[in-house]
């Protein structure tokens, strides 16, 4: 039986079509997808695709959203072949781009659109949307979870670690060159010194402590 | 079986029982100062957001906490200052860490009360976005400028000058703005269906092993 499962928000439409288990008469759910279609109030270019569309829609999607919680980014994964969507935020900070990349034939430039806040959020809306609702894909789910302390970006930029290394070493050509000016002390080569006369050691009988009073001699 | 029924006490809940509610979020290791820091900084600004988004929004939040059954966690109006007075960045910062359950009780408050907030966030962002399309300053939008002299005003009055990205913000009133935008635009991320999972999480992303 065909099914189609709609998620509509003010800005962003998701929409599911596909077939229910054919095993189960019974069973209303959205088991197998088979079209995908997301498309956005203010622009008229649609997306659209199956199963591979969707998941990478629902992890590019997911991951930029906790991007733009926390500020930290996420490691996508590795780029494969086919449909394939990501999101990045453009420079002025105010707009997200997500980029599509279709694998239908022939092959096409990538999609590009600029969203902004609220069109995202509402993307994202329509995405969680359809991961809560039971009667779509009940095997389709996305775990979240926070980034690990790999990805954390430091405290402080990059430029401003640097600097103490770059003025350690600069420090370090400095005085290197100001040593390379320096005259070269002359080596002065120490004179080999005339033989001291041998000293000569009075017989231990005559000699006295100083500041000792002779001894009268003994009778 | 009658008399064990008898022998049961009839006080309805043991003192350390925690509201269900926090079982919606997954527990995380705090892992160190700097971890806790960010967290309880973020709760606090994105509460002082909400403040500034409705008038009395102080009462609304304890409505809120007793209509979620938080009061074990936050009973009342000072101890609800005592948690956000864990923002390093405030006059009254308390060096006293918040424990995990406080800090899903203050995610949940906060995402709760932006839930009840979506058609204001969503009518200030999409002022934003048309001002910023036609090139005018954002404070001359009424409905903006509203909202940032509320939080400008907030923010002046609790946080410490002495920090030094506090006292940034405070110099330039054009980065204060740019920051409640910000904040505002992680509130509209909090409404969504599973706003409160995804806040919650994001806020140990860069924390974990």
């Amino acid at each position: 039986m065909n099914i189609r499962r709609q998620y509509s928000l003010p800005n962003c439409t998701l929409v599911l079509e596909g077939l229910s288990d054919m095993n189960n008469p019974l069973d209303n759910n959205l088991s197998m997808v088979v079209n995908v279609e997301c498309y956005f109030v203010t622009i008229n270019q649609k997306l659209e695709g199956g199963r591979a569309f969707l998941e990478s829609l629902v992890k590019a999607v997911s991951a930029y959203a906790q991007e733009c919680l926390s500020g930290v980014h996420h490691p996508r994964e590795a780029v494969e072949e086919g449909d394939r969507v990501e999101l990045t935020a453009l420079d002025n900070g105010f707009l997200h781009r997500l980029t599509w990349y279709s694998s239908a034939e022939p092959k096409t430039e990538p999609v590009s659109l600029d969203l902004t806040t609220v069109q995202f959020f509402d993307l994202v809306e329509a995405v969680d949307q359809f991961i809560a609702d039971s009667q779509a894909l009940p095997d389709f789910s996305i775990k979240l979870q926070p980034v690990s302390r790999r990805y954390r970006q430091p405290d402080e930029p990059l430029v401003q670690r640097a600097i103490p290394a770059t003025m350690g070493l600069v420090g370090i050509a400095i005085a290197t060159l100001m040593v390379y000016f320096l005259p070269i002390p002359e080596v002065k080569k120490p004179e080999p010194k005339p033989q001291a006369s041998p000293t000569q050691t009075a017989p231990t009988g005559q000699t006295m402590p100083p500041g000792a009073a002779p001894q009268p001699p003994q009778p | 079986m009658s008399s064990t029924l008898a022998k049961m006490p009839d006080s309805p809940v043991p003192v350390e029982s925690q509201p269900i509610i926090l079982k919606t979020l997954p527990d995380f290791p705090i892992s160190g100062e700097r971890c806790a820091a960010r967290i309880q900084q973020q709760l606090d600004l994105l509460l002082l957001a909400i403040e500034a988004l409705e008038l009395g929004g102080s009462e609304q939040m304890l409505a809120t906490i007793e209509q979620l059954d938080l009061q074990p966690i936050i009973n009342h109006r000072l101890s609800l200052w005592r948690l956000r007075s864990t923002n390093p960045w405030r006059h009254s910062y308390n060096r006293v860490p918040l424990t995990l359950d406080q800090s899903k009780a203050l995610v949940i408050l906060a995402s709760y009360r932006a839930k009840q907030l979506t058609v204001k966030i969503r009518q200030l962002l999409l002022a934003e976005q048309q001002m910023r399309e036609k090139g005018l300053p954002i404070s001359n939008n009424f409905l903006l400028s509203e909202y940032l002299d509320q939080f400008r005003s907030h923010f002046r009055s609790r946080m410490n000058g002495r920090r030094a990205k506090v006292s940034i913000y405070l110099e330039s009133e054009e980065e204060l703005n740019e920051f409640a935008l910000s904040l505002l635009k992680q509130l509209l991320f909090c409404t969504g269906t599973t706003g409160m999972q995804r806040f919650w999480i994001s806020l140990f992303d860069g924390e974990v092993a």
